[in-house]
């Protein structure tokens, strides 16, 4: 009987221990959590951060080439006067996230860009298609107007605009350049909105709204 | 937990009763559910599916399982095992941060006939090997059919102590446990 009880208490133990172990995973969750507001926002900050900010410094990169009277660049394959009507850039670089880039002058400070390609959004690659255009105002200041679409895993595939929101311009206001990416781009102005569908079915519109304040945006889910 | 010792308690006392023979019925305490050990590596990337997609968190507790054989030949057995194990589920999406969604639980049985082969080892420490196949029973809220087929094999596995009550603990690989059991065994 002595046995009996001693293996009893052993096995008791040893399922006491075992449960402790598992509440850690309760807490833990075998992933990392991030609050939803965060996950969201950062994707779409993202989109707003590494893309249209990423492309701005290529455009500010191609116009100091210009400006250096180069005709030849290890990264732009250059052809014509970077804002002269009829013009068309492209990146091609292997270093760069933007290699592929076009960027045609349509007229004087008025750009359309194109891509396509793998690119990373929150730090992950996946097919993305965009097309931007680019004013750039008297005041130093870009007004972007973007449409861009992307496909993941799992028949997930989203689209992303500018358009009329919180503010009532379609196109995004970048302004003061500080550096690079929008910490650069500091003053920043309109809606980004990302339409996440699985299987061609919506399954979310959400709106990132700057208005201009540094470092602030508004995050909206469920539109 | 109560619930898995009552259960084995019971089946040790019923045992004991009896305990005489080439009967051999153990009843053991186990690692985690198989189940549960594949879900848990799931990895978060930063992508929409990982976002939007529901996430499960299962949690085991440990499997109980009751078995019995029968001595046909000097080193053959032949019998059943009966598992049971209790799921529980918390599910979420990362875009909606964590959910207060109310777990869902899920019971697992299985029933799986066995044969078990005793490799010639000294009298008080007797190794084995075993190998069962059979029927799991998902019974609950959440993931899998509701019937899928189970199988369980202890490469090696050892009794110890007396002939008629002994101790008895097994590695097994399989989709019922994987890891180890431990428990006590009744020979009648």
């Amino acid at each position: 009987m002595k046995k009996f009880g001693l293996i009893l208490l052993t096995l008791t133990a040893l399922a006491a221990c075992s449960k402790g172990r598992y509440e850690d995973y309760d807490t833990l969750g075998g992933h990392t959590y991030i609050t939803g507001g965060s996950v969201g926002r950062s994707y779409m900050m993202s989109i707003a951060d590494d893309l249209m900010a990423g492309v701005l410094d290529e455009m500010v990169l191609a116009r100091e080439t210009q400006k250096s009277g180069a005709t030849a660049s290890s990264h732009f394959k250059i052809n014509g006067n970077f804002n002269a009507p009829g013009s068309e850039w492209s990146v091609y670089s292997e270093t760069s996230l933007f290699k592929g880039l076009t960027i045609r002058c349509a007229e004087e400070n008025f750009w359309g860009i194109s891509y396509e390609g793998d690119f990373p959004i929150y730090g992950v690659f996946y097919p993305t298609t965009f097309t931007m255009t680019a004013t750039l105002e008297e005041s130093g200041a870009w007004k972007l107007f973007l449409n861009g679409a992307r496909e993941e895993r799992g028949g997930y595939h989203c689209t992303f605009e500018t358009r009329a929101g919180q503010n009532s311009d379609s196109r995004m206001v970048f302004q003061n350049t500080l550096g690079t990416g929008v910490s650069g781009w500091n003053r920043i102005k309109g809606d980004l909105f990302l339409t996440v569908y699985k299987n061609k079915e919506v399954v979310d519109v959400s709106r990132l709204s700057f208005n201009g304040t540094p470092s602030q945006a508004t995050y909206t889910r469920g539109l | 937990m109560k619930k898995v010792f009552s259960l084995l308690a019971g089946v040790f006392l019923c045992a004991s009763i009896w305990a005489q023979g080439p009967h051999h019925i153990n009843v053991y305490i186990g690692g985690f559910n198989a189940e549960y050990q594949e879900t848990r590596t799931e990895s978060y990337t930063s992508d929409l599916y990982s976002m939007y997609e529901p996430h499960y968190q299962i949690n085991s507790g440990p499997t109980a399982t009751v078995e019995y054989n029968f001595a046909v030949l000097p080193w053959l057995e032949v019998g059943a095992q009966a598992n049971y194990a209790h799921l529980n589920t918390l599910t979420w999406r990362t875009v909606n941060g964590i959910q207060t969604d109310p777990k869902q639980s899920k019971e697992i049985f299985s029933v799986l006939p066995e044969a078990k082969f005793r490799i010639p080892s000294p009298r008080h420490f007797r190794l084995y090997g075993k190998a069962a196949a059979g029927i799991i029973i998902n019974a609950g809220a959440y993931t899998g059919a509701p019937v899928q087929f189970a199988w369980d094999l202890v490469p090696i596995g050892c009794e110890w102590g007396g002939q008629r009550v002994y101790g008895t603990a097994e590695l097994c690989y399989g989709n019922i446990i994987r890891g180890g059991r431990i428990g006590i065994g009744f020979r009648f």
